[in-house]
């Protein structure tokens, strides 16, 4: 039965892509498949991933970073004119500077300050909107010729990988990895074991800048450069890839990379295939809404049922099911 | 079974025998399946609590039932303020007022009705919940695991309402662990064993061997408590305590631990001993005086230090400081160790970390389906068996531990005191916050009186553990 639960729960994502694919599949009648496509589907989904791999350490503490979209803008808006001032070889560490810094403000502001993730995060993303207007001031930084090669399909695919590889090892192989998860299920029992809390929380706060600082550097290498509503809702989309994915809203040792993986592609697919099949952009978002609910409502129904056939089983003697 | 009015009635049961389901079902939380249920002569099944109210049946539930951001008066009154309401303003003046009422017409002692419930202490809240149970007047009342959560004086006033109560023809259903407690507060006894009813008797027919032995179905092994009657440890000091101080909590507690000992920390209900564990485990932002390791002279002053140097801390409250409980067993032993496991890179071998796991849970004799056993679905013992082992199995140098038996039923917790005994051979020095005399009486070296936040005194097992002696310095 326990086997089961793990099953279904990483299952879930899978059979909604897959579900999707074939929906799409008919209804674009098999454009959705075509090459080109696939390859767009495929880019769309490097920034959404390489974002959710930082806010994945956020989510599992039951936490919220929706900074993603505006602080992409800020930090790669930053780099741009660093690299066209001072040359190419500036633009990673500027940007991973300003990921950083971001993140050790909203971790500091959380976790010595308290003030509830989603309420600090919110108000720097409303803070870093206006901070791009002003540097920007409407121009257009161009991203350096020397690093057009980050938009390169291999290269991309070679960056993704190597990614995935260190924070999935991090995520899943470390201390630090788990007490993120152990936070998201009892903070208090992760303080009473001796570790400092506070200090978690602000390094996976930090990765989760990191990061989109990073996914900021893919986004302007495929656009070209930076502008004034440069990742724009880029946060709603990272927190629906790994919501749809399947990973629990209130964190926790159910928090899994692979889901976040398979929810990126999932939620681009949906926004792919609507247009292939000639929606609008209204309706668009409409479907986008329902299905992220849906998915949500699911994973929650498949828990409590879970729970509840778990309690019926109880009634057996404790003995007999020792394994 | 019938339950006879003006009787107390008691429930035993080992954790997971069927006590609080059957509570629940009369007072209309859970659901029967089938069966009938008589209440004065009449068919009762009650749809919800509300409904039970109704009838005049009331609980207090084991688990701590009460809003914490509410003040405690609108506790009391939880579900039926309108009441106290006109034209929708509910006055909190009438409310104040019949809640003290309410505590005054039972006796049930002293509240702090202003500020919030959360700031009241377990003990205080229990109160609480008794009186709200009172408050819809009931003929039939059950206690859940109330005196547990108890210290001794609050328990004296529940055992004196509960004599009033009775007088007056009505009815309670007692719910407890502590099976000496049962023999002599209950009239009646009903034996519960994996949810079936065993065996009903009257109290006076039992003794305490047989009631135990009803129980789990067997005779229980060796001794309960240590059966030496001296103060038994190394001369050498493991952890040294001076002039440990927290406004308003502790007051210049000093005290040494020694290799292999086992120091016991009793006072009543408001003298303070709880406010100890976490105040030596760094988690009390404004303590003074120094906490050290004797050996090396290192300094505890945050959980982390603490760890370091190979000490632990157990909570009393297990579910909320200790445990993950929507977590796995393996989950919830590997959190406390990984930072041992982890090795270059900071790496985790997840085969060593399930091995682990495994053997803890092994070792520990952790009833369950598997490693992947979510800990909230164990029974109160063997969920106490997964915190206490995840530190056990660690090299540690000493322990402390808050009412690490609170809800476990007698198999476990002689499966504990087993433990502690064993761990104490070893040379771990065990601190034993206790809210049972008899616990620490049984168990400690020496016992640490605590009284109004300070060290009242320091009892040695040579010769003056009797309940007498140590009461008069609590006193």
């Amino acid at each position: 039965m326990i086997k089961n639960k793990v099953k279904i729960d990483t299952l879930l994502p899978f059979i909604v892509l897959i579900l999707m694919l074939i929906i799409f599949g008919f209804a674009t009648r098999g454009q959705v498949f075509a090459l080109q496509n696939l390859l767009n589907l495929f880019n769309q989904s490097v920034a959404t991933i390489i974002a959710g791999l930082g806010m994945i350490f956020v989510a599992s503490m039951g936490g919220t970073d929706i900074t993603h979209g505006a602080l992409l803008a800020v930090s790669s808006a930053l780099a741009a004119m660093a690299g066209q001032h001072y040359g190419a070889v500036w633009v990673f560490p500027i940007a991973i500077l300003i990921g950083t810094c971001s993140g050790l403000l909203l971790g500091t502001l959380n976790a010595i300050f308290k003030v509830p993730s989603f309420m600090a995060s919110l108000s720097m993303l409303i803070a870093y909107r206006a901070l791009v207007s002003w540097i920007l001031n409407s121009k257009v930084y161009m991203i350096p010729k020397e690093l057009k090669f980050i938009d390169g399909d291999a290269f991309k695919l070679f960056a993704l990988v190597v990614m995935i590889l260190i924070i999935g090892y991090i995520f899943n192989y470390t201390p630090f990895g788990t007490y993120v998860k152990a936070i998201g299920e009892n903070e208090n029992a992760v303080k009473h074991a001796g570790i400092n809390v506070e200090k978690v929380k602000i390094l996976a706060f930090m990765i989760s800048g990191i990061m989109a600082a990073i996914a900021g550097i893919f986004t302007i290498a495929r656009v070209g450069g930076a502008n004034n509503t440069l990742g724009m809702g880029f946060e709603m989309k990272v927190m629906m890839a790994t919501f749809i994915g399947g990973v629990p809203v209130r964190g926790g040792m159910g928090t899994k990379l692979l889901k976040l993986i398979v929810g990126a592609p999932t939620i681009i697919l949906l926004e792919n295939g609507l247009v292939l099949c000639g929606a609008s952009g209204g309706f668009t978002q409409l479907i986008r809404g329902i299905v992220l609910l849906a998915t949500v409502f699911f994973t929650i129904i498949l828990y409590a049922k879970f729970d509840s056939k778990n309690s019926d089983r109880k009634q057996a003697p404790a003995n007999e099911v020792n394994s | 079974m019938s339950i006879k009015r003006g009787t107390v009635h008691g429930l035993a049961g080992e954790n997971g025998s069927g006590k609080s389901t059957l509570a629940s079902i009369i007072c209309g939380i859970v659901k029967k399946d089938s069966g009938m249920m008589y209440k004065d002569g009449k068919e009762y099944n009650p749809s919800n609590p509300i409904d039970a109210n109704k009838h005049r049946v009331s609980m207090v539930v084991q688990e701590l039932g009460i809003v914490g951001n509410l003040p405690p008066a609108v506790n009391i009154f939880l579900g039926r303020t309108n009441e106290f309401a006109k034209s929708g303003i509910i006055s909190f003046k009438k409310l104040e007022k019949a809640a003290r009422e309410q505590l005054e017409k039972w006796e049930l002692g002293d509240l702090p009705l202003s500020g919030m419930t959360e700031s009241l202490s377990i003990c205080h809240r229990k109160m609480l919940e008794l009186a709200r149970a009172l408050s819809v007047d009931p003929d039939l009342l059950i206690l859940d695991e109330i005196s547990q959560a108890l210290s001794q004086d609050k328990r004296e006033i529940l055992y004196k309402f509960i004599k009033r109560f009775t007088a007056e023809g009505k009815t309670i259903i007692m719910i407890t662990h502590d099976l000496e407690e049962m023999l002599e507060i209950c009239d009646t006894i009903s034996v519960l064993r994996d949810g079936v009813v065993i065996e009903t008797k009257a109290s006076k027919d039992y003794t305490l061997e047989e009631l135990k032995r009803k129980m789990i179905g067997r005779e229980i092994a060796g001794e309960y408590y240590r059966s030496d009657q001296e103060e038994q440890y190394d001369d050498e000091v493991i952890l040294e305590v001076e002039n440990l101080t927290v406004p308003g909590k502790l007051e210049n507690i000093s005290f040494e631990l020694h290799k292999g000992e086992i120091l016991g920390v009793c006072g009543l209900s408001d003298a303070g001993i709880h406010y100890l564990g976490p105040a030596l485990f760094g988690l009390e932002d404004n303590r003074t005086g120094r906490v050290y390791m004797k050996s090396t002279g290192k300094l505890l002053n945050k959980p982390k230090d603490v760890i370091n140097a190979g000490g632990a801390y157990l909570s009393k409250d297990r579910d909320a400081d200790g445990l993950m409980l929507d977590a796995s067993i393996k989950d919830n032993i590997v959190v406390t160790n990984c930072g041992d496991l982890a090795g270059k890179f900071g790496f985790v071998n997840p085969r060593k970390a399930t091995r682990l796991a495994k053997d803890t849970s092994e070792a520990y004799a952790i009833k369950s389906s598997g490693l992947n056993h979510i800990v909230k679905r164990l029974s109160g013992g063997n969920k106490q068996k997964v915190n206490l082992s995840r530190w056990l199995i660690k090299d540690l140098k000493f322990i402390i531990l808050d009412c690490p038996t609170r809800g476990v039923d007698v198999g476990v917790k002689a499966y504990i005191y087993d433990v502690l005994k064993q761990a104490k051979k070893k040379g771990l020095g065990i601190i034993l916050i206790s809210d049972e005399l008899s616990e620490a009486m049984g168990m400690a070296d020496r016992i640490l009186v605590m009284k109004d936040h300070k060290k009242a005194g320091m009892l040695s097992r040579n010769s003056d553990f009797t309940e007498d002696k140590i009461i008069e310095v609590m006193l």
